[in-house]
């Protein structure tokens, strides 16, 4: 099960360095691009905003994730750098748990608020507007696969945040 | 209730919550206690990151990364090497103004803090100065970074207080200045207190050939702040502009850069995006909530039965914002405290321009001080330092800061000059 999980794990975090190098590498040859083509061909490319926020919203929420398995995400850690280690793991419990019901909530809410979008069409694409409310589901659920197995792998003390020295130098 | 609101944030981030996640949660938790719809929150989520004007942050990260990766920083601090080394105190000098320069490249403290940090910790060392020193000085050095534009922080305010990103960038520019030479003061009398040496001879020669070798990055600033000034295109677009500007210039031009090099950086400034954007995303139902239980009338009645006077309303927003930087981390600050000033700095006739260049410093300042300081916490994780070894060394150069601080509070002239000479 634990093997599973890694393998799952790893393979999410690695399609979503994929997904993020691909999707802000177009993201600014289009916003190059609707530029080149409102001046230099004088035919602005009408659906390209519509398509770059969308792709923005998911590169957002996919890197979010990304984030959460790299342990990125900004903690305020002054108590978590002084508390003795029983205190760091009472502390990371608590906060693992509470990161875990937020990220529930909004990946549950954020299925149901896509659902009832689903019919609506977008004004230039066409598309379903699900499909820009979507990526909050779908990263707020990768976010948990990325916490639960640093939570298996690392520990409650460890879950979110690495200690400061590694984590700073990381920049 | 907006006490409920605050003190479930405030234990969710004491615990070690990561801020966006303390946000959500706690306003998700008042919304359900209220038995409002929880899809109001995912709603207010996805509206906070559908937004094509933040899309400049990852492009300004990226631009910054790319020239970072592709050794710039080495060169312009060789340009300003020539210019100001044969300064007593030299080296330490050097650092402060290769750090405008970089600023005008990179908009982000933390970047400038850590090349400036890597570069001279070790020079400084070797050239006789105490470790603590040359660290307090990269640290200080780094918070140039958000005032001089770019600014990833400029970015986030202007589209908060909905005012022109081109202005803010442009009113940055000479607090930047001002900042810089209240430092370069400061360092000046600690060179005559420490009898620190100066470092090489002055040659017109060196200069013009370190300039050379440095203009290609130095132009960037100059491109966007022209970009602007034209007016040809959004903030966003000359972003991305910069962006591949960069490319152009670390691949064809240093050629220092390859092709192998791209996916890791991309990768890299999506997820410093995301970490960013997560936090403005989740801050929106948690606005939501200050704004319908109508925080921001109560602080325009509470500050407005201490004083109506813009000057001192400025001195106690200042006073405010240090102790909130001294233990808040900068980004939540601004999210959380932008929305709810607005309305007070509107009645009192403060310029939303000025008073963002006030804010910035503040924030900057925050992150210099302790006990949360990130740029403190750079260069202790990359030096191995203790806090009061740099403090030690670090206090004379706060001063500074804060005296440059009181400078563009009170000289209004000074951010927004240079705006109004400029046509924004």
């Amino acid at each position: 099960m634990r093997a599973f999980l890694r393998r799952l794990d790893d393979a999410a975090a690695r399609g979503e360095e994929i997904f993020l190098a691909a999707a802000l590498g177009l993201l600014t040859v289009l916003v190059v691009a609707a530029v080149v083509f409102r001046y230099a061909l004088h035919d602005p490319l009408t659906w390209s905003e519509e398509f770059i926020v969308l792709l923005f919203g998911w590169a957002i929420m996919i890197g979010t994730a990304y984030a959460f398995h790299q342990r990125n995400h900004i903690v305020i850690d002054v108590i978590l750098l002084f508390a003795p280690r029983w205190l760091r793991i009472v502390l990371g419990t608590l906060s693992t748990i509470a990161t875990f019901v937020v990220l529930a909530v909004l990946v549950w809410f954020g299925w149901q608020y896509t659902m009832r979008e689903f019919p609506n069409l977008t004004p230039m694409l066409g598309i379903s507007a699900a499909w820009s409310i979507l990526p909050l589901t779908i990263g707020c659920a990768l976010s948990m696969l990325h916490v639960l197995r640093r939570l298996l792998d690392d520990g409650p003390q460890s879950a979110l945040w690495v200690e400061m020295i590694s984590r700073k130098t990381d920049e | 209730m907006i006490t409920t609101l605050l003190v479930v944030f405030a234990v969710l981030l004491v615990i070690g919550t990561p801020i966006a996640i303390a946000m959500a949660g706690s306003a998700i938790l008042l919304i359900w206690v209220d038995g409002i719809p929880l899809t109001v929150v995912a709603q207010r989520v996805v509206a906070g990151v559908q937004s094509f004007p933040l899309l400049a942050i990852p492009l300004f990260i990226l631009a910054g990364s790319l020239m970072n990766e592709s050794g710039i920083s080495e060169r312009l601090f060789g340009f300003t090497r020539a210019l100001v080394g044969h300064i007593r105190g030299g080296l330490a000098h050097t650092a402060i103004v290769g750090n405008v320069f970089l600023a005008g490249i990179s908009g982000s403290s933390v970047a400038d803090t850590a090349a400036t940090t890597r570069v001279f910790v070790p020079q400084l060392q070797n050239a006789g100065y105490p470790k603590a020193f040359g660290a307090a000085v990269s640290a200080t050095a780094g918070t140039l970074g958000p005032i001089i534009p770019p600014s990833i922080l400029m970015v986030v305010y202007a589209w908060q207080a909905n005012i022109s990103l081109g202005a803010l960038f442009v009113a940055g520019v000479l607090p930047g200045l001002v900042m810089a030479a209240s430092m370069m003061t400061a360092i000046a009398i600690l060179a005559r207190v420490h009898g620190f040496r100066p470092d090489g001879e002055f040659s017109l020669a060196n200069v013009w050939l370190q300039f050379k070798r440095a203009l290609w990055a130095l132009m960037m600033p100059v491109l966007i702040l022209v970009g602007f000034r034209m007016g040809l295109f959004t903030a966003t677009e000359i972003a991305g502009v910069a962006a591949a500007y960069a490319l152009i210039v670390g691949f064809l031009i240093y050629r220092s850069l390859s092709l192998r090099d791209l996916p890791r950086i991309l990768v890299q400034t999506a997820r410093e995006t995301a970490v960013i954007l997560f936090i403005v995303a989740a801050a929106t139902p948690f606005s939501w909530i200050l704004g319908i239980e109508q925080a921001p009338q109560l602080v325009v009645e509470f500050v407005s039965s201490i004083s109506t006077n813009p000057w001192v309303v400025l001195l106690i927003l200042n006073v405010a914002l240090l102790l909130a930087g001294m233990v808040m981390e900068t980004l939540a600050i601004m999210i959380i405290l932008v929305p709810i000033l607005l309305p007070l700095l509107t009645s009192l006739d403060i310029d939303l321009v000025h008073f963002g260049i006030i804010l910035l410093v503040n924030l900057v300042l925050g992150q210099l001080t302790p006990p949360v300081g990130v740029l403190l916490f750079v260069v202790m994780a990359m030096t191995g330092l203790k806090l009061t070894a740099l403090i030690k060394e670090l206090w004379p150069l706060l001063i500074a800061v804060l005296l440059a601080l009181l400078f563009i509070t009170y000289v209004p002239g000074l951010s927004l000059w240079l705006p109004r000479v400029l046509g924004f």
